[in-house]
């Protein structure tokens, strides 16, 4: 599994670097008497696709690095992390249709029910306090404009504080 | 004006009230961020950014400092107490620290390194102090060249330094240089890679990438651990170190703070490389190398004054040259520029108030820390009990307020998204995030010194050969590059950055901050 993880992300920075490469050629390289708005760039992107392009060689061949030797993540210890960032995706298409209050509830019940499923009642809890929390510190304290949604649970919070 | 009276101007400023209490936040805060598994110093001051929006310049700056060199303190708790570095740089402090704990001796090991470390650090300030102006006078006179040439050097160093591939490593720096290059161009204000996306005619923004990398990732890479960590039971009991303890570490604190400033003020170098080598040198120069890895209070004195002598010392390159020695201090460097305040030599002359005011709270840090680290010691015992189910929700929940709050656009949480997505894997698959995070920081210097080294040269690439400082700054980062590529140089690298033969007891590789 490792091997394929790390082709896919050496073939990503190859990929970037070659799309890079041709966006900064679109962009004015220059010269070195007076180097454009993609001279940088097309260095950069260059040295990331000739060295992108020597680990996927090694790869290939098979002359693999002492990385071999660290064991990789099983499916099983995947699930967690994955779930997590399903959930932040989640929490950032509601964010603004539900508002802070209501997506961050729902985030932190996520999270702590990706932890340990099965105590329902403390997580209700306990986001419930976190949210409150935060949102006094963040909205009401420090003044920090979080968005409303449809809910509009902030006004409420406010004027009842 | 002479160092002196630099010195009692910049306490006037540090001991104002607002600023005591921000030192003291930041302290705090540091100490926990070392406490705590899974929030580095990097990853705090990220999603502490945005709040210092709303406090003065000095105090914020001051308060992310503080974040900076406690963590060092806090760090070495975990390491002693419970063999978990809660900093890379305390990782040598576990093989004699936990000893010495086991040994029913926490006590006069957590005793010796808070006070190793405030020594070192007031030391390391005191160093600070003399050298800083001086240095950035002299950084005056420094051209485009010289510049692009030791940030050059700068980013070599962390690479060298890298824990794994060091192929990877420069990749990631290649990497973060390009994503340093969306926005607008410095010189013709052309936009770069925005696509069309107003949000990315600023660039994608340092915060957004380092909480991702560090705050977001981070967290996933912990969620994959299914136990919780069991800490090992002791009694802490007699904190203060005996006399043949202080008779013991003496020389190693004294030896440790002389090798932590100096090599605190590479760029690139910094606490980790300097505890590893004090370690190293205490082990050769005992007349007991035996007693090593079993408890030596002599291996807990030196590597935790190094670490906290080198905390003090990285910001020389900050202060004087605009140039962060390490990921955590480009963090820094970022939260100056959100004050419109930019480190580098004209720091001293334009913003004296900071530039003194930020030197002379290490000292009050120091103490503060001191009192903090031993008397409240069960306290952040407890602390480090704190489970991580809590934990966890609490860090995304900062990253994500924290990301939303400085446009105020849901965007940068997509960006932070991204970057924890892509921190995750890339980690996985042993790409280092700070050689990005440090590349980010620099990319648009390095640009602008390039472009403009170029024109003043018309385009004659040997200009930065024919200016001293640049050319020793180039030979150095190609000697290292090209010894960090062959044969026993490289195997000599791996030990000192895993501190295996070195040290001999196998530790595993240190972080990246």
């Amino acid at each position: 599994m490792k091997r394929w993880m790390n082709r896919i992300s050496t073939l990503f920075l190859f990929g970037f670097s070659v799309f890079i490469l041709s966006l900064s050629l679109r962009l004015k390289v220059g010269s070195f008497k007076n180097p454009g708005a993609g001279f940088a760039p097309f260095l950069a992107s260059l040295l990331l696709l000739s060295l992108s392009g020597v680990i996927l060689v090694k790869d290939l061949l098979g002359v693999s690095e002492r990385d071999q030797k660290v064991p990789f993540v099983t499916w099983k210890n995947l699930i967690k992390p994955i779930n997590l960032m399903l959930a932040l995706i989640g929490y950032g298409l509601l964010f603004t249709v539900l508002g802070y209050v209501v997506a961050t509830f729902l985030l932190m019940l996520a999270m702590f029910i990706i932890y340990q499923p099965k105590r329902w009642g403390p997580h209700v809890i306990t986001a419930f306090i976190i949210v409150g929390v935060s949102f006094l510190i963040f909205d009401v304290w420090l003044r920090v404009p979080l968005p409303k949604g449809i809910f509009d649970f902030s006004s409420f919070i406010r004027s009842w504080w | 004006m002479d160092v002196l009276n630099s010195a009692l101007y910049g306490f006037q400023i540090s001991l104002q009230p607002i600023n005591l209490l921000y030192c003291l936040i930041g302290v705090i805060l540091g100490t926990l961020t070392g406490v705590l598994p899974g929030l580095g110093p990097s990853g705090t001051i990220a999603i502490l950014l945005p709040i210092t929006f709303h406090a003065p310049a000095v105090s914020s700056v001051i308060m992310l400092a503080g974040i900076f060199y406690g963590a060092q303190y806090g760090g070495s708790i975990t390491s002693i107490l419970v063999s978990i570095p809660g900093e890379p740089s305390s990782i040598v402090t576990c093989i004699d620290g936990h000893q010495m704990a086991r040994h029913g001796r926490a006590g006069p090991a957590l005793g010796i390194s808070a006070f190793g470390s405030f020594i070192a650090g007031t030391i390391g300030v005191i160093g600070l102090m003399l050298v800083a102006s001086p240095l950035a006078t002299m950084a005056l006179k420094f051209g485009p060249p010289e510049y692009f040439s030791l940030m050059i050097l700068g980013l070599i160093i962390l690479i060298y330094l890298t824990q794994k591939s060091l192929i990877k490593a420069i990749s990631m720096g290649a990497f973060g240089l390009i994503l340093s290059f969306f926005g607008m161009d410095i010189v013709s204000a052309q936009p770069r890679f925005a696509f069309g996306v107003d949000e990315l005619l600023d660039g994608v923004g340092i915060v957004p990438i380092a909480m991702g990398l560090f705050g977001v990732a981070e967290t996933l890479v912990n969620l994959e651990q299914t136990e919780e960590v069991k800490l090992f039971e002791t009694q802490i009991k007699g904190l203060l170190p005996s006399r043949k303890d202080w008779a013991d570490s003496f020389w190693p604190l004294i030896r440790g703070t002389v090798i932590g400033f100096f090599l605190g003020i590479l760029p690139g170098g910094g606490a980790i490389l300097a505890s590893f080598v004090s370690y190293a040198v205490e082990k050769k120069v005992t007349k007991h190398p035996e007693k090593f890895g079993k408890g030596a209070i002599e291996g807990v004195a030196g590597p935790e004054s190094a670490n906290n002598a080198a905390s003090s010392t990285g910001f020389i390159p900050l202060l004087t040259l605009g140039i962060p020695a390490n990921v955590v201090l480009a963090m820094l460097f970022a939260g100056l520029l959100i004050h419109n305040i930019t480190p580098g030599p004209l720091l001293l002359k334009e913003h004296p108030d900071v530039f003194w005011g930020v030197i002379t709270s290490m000292y009050t840090g120091n103490i503060l820390l001191l009192l903090l680290n031993l008397p409240l010691i069960g306290m952040w015992v407890q602390i480090t009990k704190l489970p991580y189910r809590l934990l966890f929700p609490l860090i995304i929940l900062f990253c994500v307020v924290g990301v939303y709050s400085i446009k105020n656009t849901v965007f940068d949480v997509w960006i932070m998204l991204i970057f924890g997505a892509i921190g995750y894997f890339m980690k996985k698959c042993d790409y280092e995030p700070a050689p990005l995070t440090l590349a980010y920081v620099l990319g648009p210097m390095l640009e602008q010194s390039l472009r403009q080294s170029l024109i003043m040269s018309n385009g004659t690439a040997s200009i930065f050969l024919v200016r001293p400082i640049s050319l020793i700054a180039l030979v150095v980062a190609a000697f290292l590059l090209v010894t960090a590529f062959t044969g026993f140089a490289k195997q000599k690298r791996l030990q000192v950055v895993e501190g295996e033969d070195p040290l001999g007891q196998g530790m595993g590789p240190p972080g990246s901050e």
